[in-house]
């Protein structure tokens, strides 16, 4: 998980990196006839994945105390919720985006928009999923610890990159 | 008159191809734009494209050698 996860961080440097060069060489970005992004919706969103990373954070210090095994459930699937809480809303703003008229092909920002933050979204709902059957396997009390160190590694890259895509993204 | 062959004929249409296919093209990353923001953003986007595997490597290393450390701290522990 940690060779798939350095290769996942070279393939967003990749992509910042050419979002900024093409940033770089306009006079006004985001183009003035482009909308603008919902910055303060996204940033409690923001909030929202943070604390689903948190609660994956106390989830797995919960997972190895024997005294309370519930308390680990509790908590993955509150991370869960958080986490798909976080994704839904990214769908719907991208609904909103695209009623506005920002699209794949409306502007280079548009394009480059959807493909950074939809790069994320598909990583997110992959996490998810993966999260999703770790905490059906520690239901059943099959989950070991090694499975569930490497779903966290993957969550928390996709926690982790995020604040990240949302400054570069969002505020600039 | 030397006679041409079919190889020579075929090496000058190729040639002549060669030079006529081709169009201006935008070889570098930073070619559409000569601002100076652009060479900041191109020399920022290398460092960072550069730096970050050597950085995870090294962080792999360290991570490694920190889990021999304890697995042979605790073999000594063991041991005594």
């Amino acid at each position: 998980m940690i060779f798939f996860v350095a290769m996942e961080i070279m393939f967003f440097a990749a992509l910042i990196s050419a979002y900024m060069i093409v940033k770089s060489g306009t006079l006004f970005w985001p183009p003035p006839d482009q909308p603008r992004l919902p910055v303060n919706a996204t940033a409690i969103n923001t909030l929202v994945l943070l604390a689903s990373g948190f609660m994956l954070f106390r989830a797995e210090r919960t997972f190895g105390q024997a005294k309370n095994p519930d308390a680990a459930k509790i908590l993955l699937r509150l991370s869960i919720f958080l986490g798909t809480i976080f994704v839904v809303f990214q769908g719907y703003e991208w609904v909103k985006l695209i009623g506005f008229g920002l699209t794949m092909t409306s502007s280079t920002f548009g394009g480059f928009f959807y493909l950074i933050i939809g790069a994320h979204g598909s990583h997110a709902l992959a996490a998810l999923l993966v999260l999703y059957l770790m905490q059906r396997k520690l239901h059943k009390n099959q989950l070991s610890r090694e499975e569930f160190w490497a779903s966290q590694i993957f969550w928390y890259f996709v926690v982790g990159v995020w604040p990240i895509l949302y400054i570069l993204v969002y505020l600039n | 008159m030397p006679a041409v062959n079919l190889k020579q004929k075929t090496g000058v249409i190729m040639v002549l191809f060669a030079v006529w296919l081709p169009q201006s093209a935008l070889a570098c990353s930073v070619c559409f734009s000569a601002r100076e923001e652009t060479r900041a953003a191109f020399y920022q986007t290398t460092a960072l494209l550069t730096l970050l595997p050597l950085f995870m490597l090294a962080g792999f290393v360290i991570w490694i050698r920190r889990r021999f450390k304890r697995a042979e701290g605790s073999d000594i522990k063991a041991s005594v």
